[in-house]
């Protein structure tokens, strides 16, 4: 009981994640088929691309609003580019569109006063504003039949997006925790004037957060992409809302320096299990939106209230 | 002359170059008398959500779930018709009154960020109005009604081209103009400019900053029954990304500060008359009309861009910064002498 409770103080996310599947394998038999696992393992992988980046930039004391418009950007610009020159500078080229809009939304956080969700409020429609005239708002059809395949292989019944979000989220973690550069991201969060005064290259540490965040926007569009055979103008629609909530309920502080990617991580799949409950208990699709939404809001109200104050960053080891 | 009706002023200056702008690069079409009501008529919908809008950004706040409250109440004000227009009427008003009020106690009594519950209550608000519409557009009461002729006609001509729409925009302009010069109106000022030294005056602020929620969300349910009378039927997806972007674009080049505490009705509504000539010139010159969120989301961006550079920590706008660019050659035109 004791080491229980132990483990629900240090990793909620994570108790609250196992307890929720616990729940669902009990209320509903089709819980643990392989069909339903193998959609709970893509479709919050995708989303989980999205948090990482979103959880990089709330550290920063930011927010990105723009990320489901560059899906849209990045996935029309992987299409083009794998239609004319192939799977590799496809991926390629779909993830440099999501890390030059960060960019760009990193640069004028870091270098104006105009807050960060205005910053991106007006991104969100500078690029599906382009995403929907690159295209004359139709679909584009991949032709390229090796991007397709990658997305649609499994290893171990695993889709291998999942498997680039654990490798990502592994490095990024090791990345924050132990490097130098990776703890500036708290430090900027934390306080921006102290960190810039003790010499933390703050302009730098933000812009590195948006595009990081742009980035895994684009490796998500590339994915997204490759399972559906197009790349639509209309996709990532309210996927920062997600993100957002998933940064939040998995211990990200809206007032930043606070949290860690194994939180956030599971708190996408907290959302994605909660989905998947919604979707099996057989609710009208629309009401599905609704009841997901209020979900999401209570879910946030709960833990801004709860997790974020605690459960600050460990220290770095003393060498 | 204070400070914020100076600024409404000055914007008035810059619509009229813009205005002039337009005329010249459509060689004189644009201030034909039928244009001009054109412009007046197409951007009423705009205008009752920028000044809901303003109420909200006023008191530092921003709410994103107005446009999808003007959804939802399309859907409410058409499938309500069986039971009369005026019923249908103020259910539609009643529910954005809801959700507003949702809003406004989420912002106020858990101290999130306004854009993340209004981000929030957006998506709920639109999926609620896809569950009530059931997916697609309404034309039909619940039990079969048509809708009625005189909400249909609102837009219709009237004698010296005031058709009831605008009346009813004006009346809306002008109660919201007389409610400013209220005290409660004043304390919505103070609130934005300062929360704390506003609760240290003695003003409640929590109940103000909630009553501009929920007057918001009821002028983007009354936009919602615009929106039905000029296209005709009830659309869950209204609007949509242009219409929020449109609104808050207003605001800011109306001069109003995100920050709160700053700017005016009036100047809001010349801001909504600017963004209406900018969107008409666009047209002219043939700029695809799926561009029309790339160049809100710019505008956005330079309106808050130059408040953020102007001198003085209160007004701005477009106008205050081309002010402070022109004190550096006139000293004489600098605004901190005054």
């Amino acid at each position: 009981m004791q080491t229980l409770r132990h483990a629900f103080r240090s990793q909620p996310q994570l108790a609250i994640l196992l307890l929720l599947i616990a729940i669902a394998s009990l209320s509903f038999d089709k819980f643990i088929s392989p069909l339903n696992l193998s959609a709970l393992g893509f479709q919050p992988a995708l989303i989980g691309f999205l948090v990482l980046g979103q959880f990089l930039v709330v550290l920063t004391r930011g927010i990105d609003l723009s990320q489901g418009s560059i899906v849209a950007v990045a996935g029309m610009a992987a299409a083009v580019a794998a239609n004319q020159f192939g799977a590799v500078p496809g991926a390629a080229a779909g993830i440099a569109a999501g890390i030059l809009i960060g960019a760009v939304n990193g640069g004028i956080v870091a270098w104006t006063r105009i807050p960060p969700f205005v910053v991106t409020l007006g991104m969100m429609g500078i690029a599906r504003g382009i995403a929907l005239t690159v295209t004359e708002s139709a679909p584009i059809k991949l032709t390229d039949k090796a991007l397709i395949t990658i997305a649609w292989t499994k290893l171990l019944a695993v889709p291998v997006a999942s498997w680039t979000l654990l490798v990502v989220s592994v490095l990024l973690a090791i990345f924050l925790s132990r490097h130098i550069f990776g703890r500036h991201f708290y430090a900027v969060g934390g306080h921006e004037e102290h960190a810039r005064l003790s010499g933390v290259n703050s302009r730098g540490v933000k812009v590195l957060a948006y595009a990081l965040s742009g980035g895994f926007c684009g490796i998500a569009a590339v994915f997204l992409t490759a399972r559906l055979g197009t790349g639509h103008p209309l996709s990532g629609n309210a996927w920062e809302l997600e993100s957002i909530a998933a940064a939040i309920i998995g211990g990200a502080g809206l007032l930043g320096g606070t949290g860690r990617v194994l939180g956030v991580i599971c708190g996408v799949f907290i959302l994605g299990v909660v989905d998947s409950m919604i979707n099996l208990a057989g609710i009208s699709p629309y009401l599905q939106g609704t009841l997901k939404g209020c979900i999401i809001l209570v879910a946030v109200i709960l833990s801004a209230r709860t997790f974020s104050t605690g459960a600050p960053p460990r220290p770095l080891a003393k060498t | 002359m204070t400070n914020d009706q100076r600024d409404a002023y000055r914007t008035i200056i810059v619509f009229a170059v813009i205005v002039v702008i337009a005329a010249v690069v459509s060689s004189g079409t644009s201030l034909q008398p039928g244009n001009i009501h054109n412009l007046i008529q197409q951007n009423l919908i705009i205008c009752l959500l920028a000044i809901a809008q303003f109420y909200v950004v006023l008191n530092g706040g921003i709410d994103l779930s107005l446009a999808a409250i003007a959804a939802l109440s399309t859907v409410v004000v058409v499938l309500l018709q069986d039971y009369g227009l005026l019923v249908a009427c103020l259910g539609a008003i009643g529910t954005g009154l809801t959700i507003g009020l949702v809003n406004g106690l989420l912002v106020t009594l858990l101290k999130l960020p306004a854009f993340l519950v209004t981000l929030g209550t957006m998506q709920i608000t639109y999926s609620l109005a896809k569950a009530v519409s059931g997916g697609g557009t309404v034309r039909n009461g619940a039990a079969g009604a048509e809708i009625s002729p005189s909400l249909l006609g609102l837009y219709d001509d009237a004698p010296l081209g005031l058709s009831n729409a605008l009346v009813l925009v004006l009346v809306v302009i002008g109660a919201s103009m007389l409610f400013f010069r209220t005290s409660v109106g004043h304390f919505l000022y103070q609130i934005g400019a300062n929360p704390r030294a506003a609760h240290n005056a003695g003003i409640r602020v929590a109940p103000h900053q909630v009553a501009s929620y929920v007057i918001a969300g009821g002028l983007a349910a009354l936009a919602g029954c615009l929106f039905v009378s000029r296209v005709g039927y009830g659309d869950p997806q209204a609007g949509g990304l242009v219409l929020i972007l449109d609104a808050i674009a207003a605001v800011t080049v109306g001069g109003a500060s995100l920050f709160g505490g700053a700017g005016s009705v009036l100047a809001t509504v010349v801001g909504v008359l600017i963004i209406g000539v900018v969107n008409n010139l666009l047209n002219v010159i043939g700029i695809p009309a799926t561009l029309q969120p790339t160049i809100k989301g710019i505008v956005i961006l330079c309106a808050v861009y130059v408040y953020t550079q102007s001198v003085s920590s209160k007004g701005g706008g477009l106008s205050g910064w081309l002010r402070d660019a022109a004190a550096k050659f006139v000293p004489s035109m600098s605004r901190r002498k005054r």
